[in-house]
């Protein structure tokens, strides 16, 4: 009788220790991990620089073969956010270069930003470098990633920056200030999370929003035409004045949405052109404002597209 | 006891795990935009619904030791049935009630997920004890009686939810759904009084034959 106890107390000792073993061992992939890399299905091999099983993704961390490294939260519909330690100020995923047009849009320093998702810290840090005595707050519901993104993607917050943790919509739903420039670029593994694209979220947004403020949206071609047609209806429901711009390839599309418009279209135009011949950005600004779509081509998207409301989301099942 | 008379009882219990599941995952859309989706909404109320599955499974002991029948099977559905039909004339004021608290989202969500889900899962939870006790007291095998109204009722969990996060979310949306869900389990109460009326046929025919001391077929009259 005795053996079976002594046997019973080292079984429920091994359940009760071996998680706590497992969960540190998981960081650093071992060979295991680097056999199953081997027959994943990526376009290009990547070495697995980590692997964690976070709260809410199974995320992994890979280098390519240029030494970038990707955050991946889903194999098939490819990276997060991309960075690469060789260069460690420049940015390489188009639609962040897009999301910086902002540049373009605002007369003066932004004092307060918004970021929902942080994703591995590009524009915050893109934000933070250039304003550094702005107030950055951003919004993350992973309380994983701003631990990745510090340590794989070196991204360091600015004195001024607040890292919150918390999900987006319950973040605006009790906003406490307004914001100059808001950025919402937020991602599960297969879309947006629905509280994040419905009519009432972006009149939240809207009254987060000082009189000059411009929100930014990516919104990821992830193969569902008809969510993104809808996405932009919804927005421009409670922001007209929508200007889109559309990455190559129409992998994303990047709407900027003010109440009040600040600046004119010509303003813009020239700022392109001074920070383009200032080689100001490693890339050039002038043609990304070119992208903007026409009012025929939104008019056409929009046709088959319906208003999403808290109610009626279907997100991940449009398509 | 006849086949057609226990499969009645099955679908019974398919439909509860059935309307359950789906009420669940239509609530946890339900407090989305207000709370989020992060884990702890789901947390709260995927606890929320055990807890009222764990009080409604005792009720329902209870119940059904004193009195297991079809007529009892429908007043507790109709409890449940009239709450979730009627959900869109109290739901956006108790979760905007709740949100105007202000407070943590965790608790938050809690409170609602009580208010919104725990009576209503009290209530289907104390079908299944019910639905056992008539299965045992026909067939004698308490074990099988208690394992064979679980099973189905969580094959209908299986394809209530399967259903809800393919299909409903995306045919109808939210408010929409719930109110199927609860007509849903309206038709449920109207199936457990078939039950109950045609169980009563049987028993009285079975009742006839004895008395008369005849020998007679007494089944799906």
């Amino acid at each position: 009788m005795r053996r079976v106890y002594k046997t019973a107390f080292v079984l429920f000792l091994f359940c009760i220790l071996m998680p706590g073993y497992a969960e540190n061992a998981q960081d650093s992939p071992g060979f295991w991990e680097n056999f199953v890399n081997f027959f994943l299905p990526h376009a290009e091999k990547r070495r697995i620089l980590l692997r964690r099983e976070t709260r809410y993704f199974m995320v992994t961390v890979e280098e390519d073969s240029k030494g970038a490294r990707h955050l991946v939260f889903n194999p098939v519909k490819g990276s997060q956010g991309i960075w690469n330690p060789k260069k460690p100020d420049e940015i390489i995923s188009n639609y962040c270069k897009y999301m910086t047009l902002f540049m373009t849009m605002i007369e003066r320093p932004p004092e307060r930003v918004l970021f929902i998702g942080l994703g591995v810290g590009i524009l915050p840090r893109f934000v933070g470098k250039r304003f550094p005595s702005a107030i950055i707050d951003v919004v993350e519901i992973d309380p994983d990633i701003p631990d990745i993104a510090a340590k794989y993607f070196a991204y360091a917050k600015t004195a001024d920056t607040n890292i919150i943790i918390r999900d987006g919509r319950d973040f605006i739903n009790r906003a406490e200030h307004k914001y100059d420039l808001v950025f919402i670029d937020a991602y599960n593994a297969r879309s947006i999370p629905f509280q994040l694209t419905t009519l009432e979220f972006y009149r939240k947004v809207r009254a987060a929003l000082k009189p000059h403020g411009i929100v930014s949206v990516n919104i990821a071609n992830l193969g569902k035409p008809r969510f993104i047609a809808s996405e932009i209806k919804t927005i421009m429901t409670v922001f007209p004045q929508l200007d889109i711009y559309v990455c190559p390839g129409g992998s994303n599309y990047i709407p900027f949405a003010a109440p009040e418009r600040g600046i004119e279209r010509a303003a813009m135009d020239e700022k392109a052109v001074k920070f383009d011949s200032e080689r100001r950005f490693s890339y050039g600004m002038k043609d990304m404002l070119k992208t903007r779509m026409q009012k025929t081509e939104i008019e056409n998207m929009l046709e088959n597209a319906i208003i999403l409301t808290d109610d009626y989301a279907p997100v991940e099942t449009m398509k | 006891m006849d086949v057609f008379m226990r499969f009645l009882l099955y679908v019974i219990a398919f439909i509860s795990g059935f309307a359950m599941m789906s009420y669940e995952i239509l609530g946890v859309r339900v407090l989305a935009p207000f709370y989020g989706s992060s884990v702890y909404v789901w947390g709260a109320a995927i606890s929320v619904f055990l807890a009222g599955l764990s009080v409604g499974y005792a009720a329902g002991g209870k119940i059904a030791d004193r009195r297991a029948d079809g007529k009892i099977l429908a007043l507790l559905l109709a409890v449940p049935a009239l709450l979730i039909l009627l959900f869109p004339f109290y739901g956006c004021a108790f979760c905007n009630m709740v949100f105007a608290l202000g407070l943590d989202s965790r608790l938050g969500a809690l409170l609602l997920s009580l208010l919104l889900f725990f009576i209503p899962s009290g209530f289907i939870g104390a079908l299944l004890p019910v639905i056992a006790g008539i299965l045992a007291a026909e067939t004698g095998k308490a074990g099988s009686a208690a394992g064979n109204a679980c099973s189905a009722s969580t094959v209908g969990s299986i394809a209530g939810t399967l259903f809800t996060s393919f299909y409903l979310i995306s045919w109808t949306g939210v408010s929409k759904g719930i109110v199927l869900t609860g007509s849903l389990l309206g038709v449920n109460a109207v199936i457990c009084l078939v039950y109950y009326f045609k169980k009563n046929a049987i028993d009285s025919c079975f009742l006839d034959a004895k008395l008369s001391g005849t020998e007679r077929t007494c089944r799906n009259k």
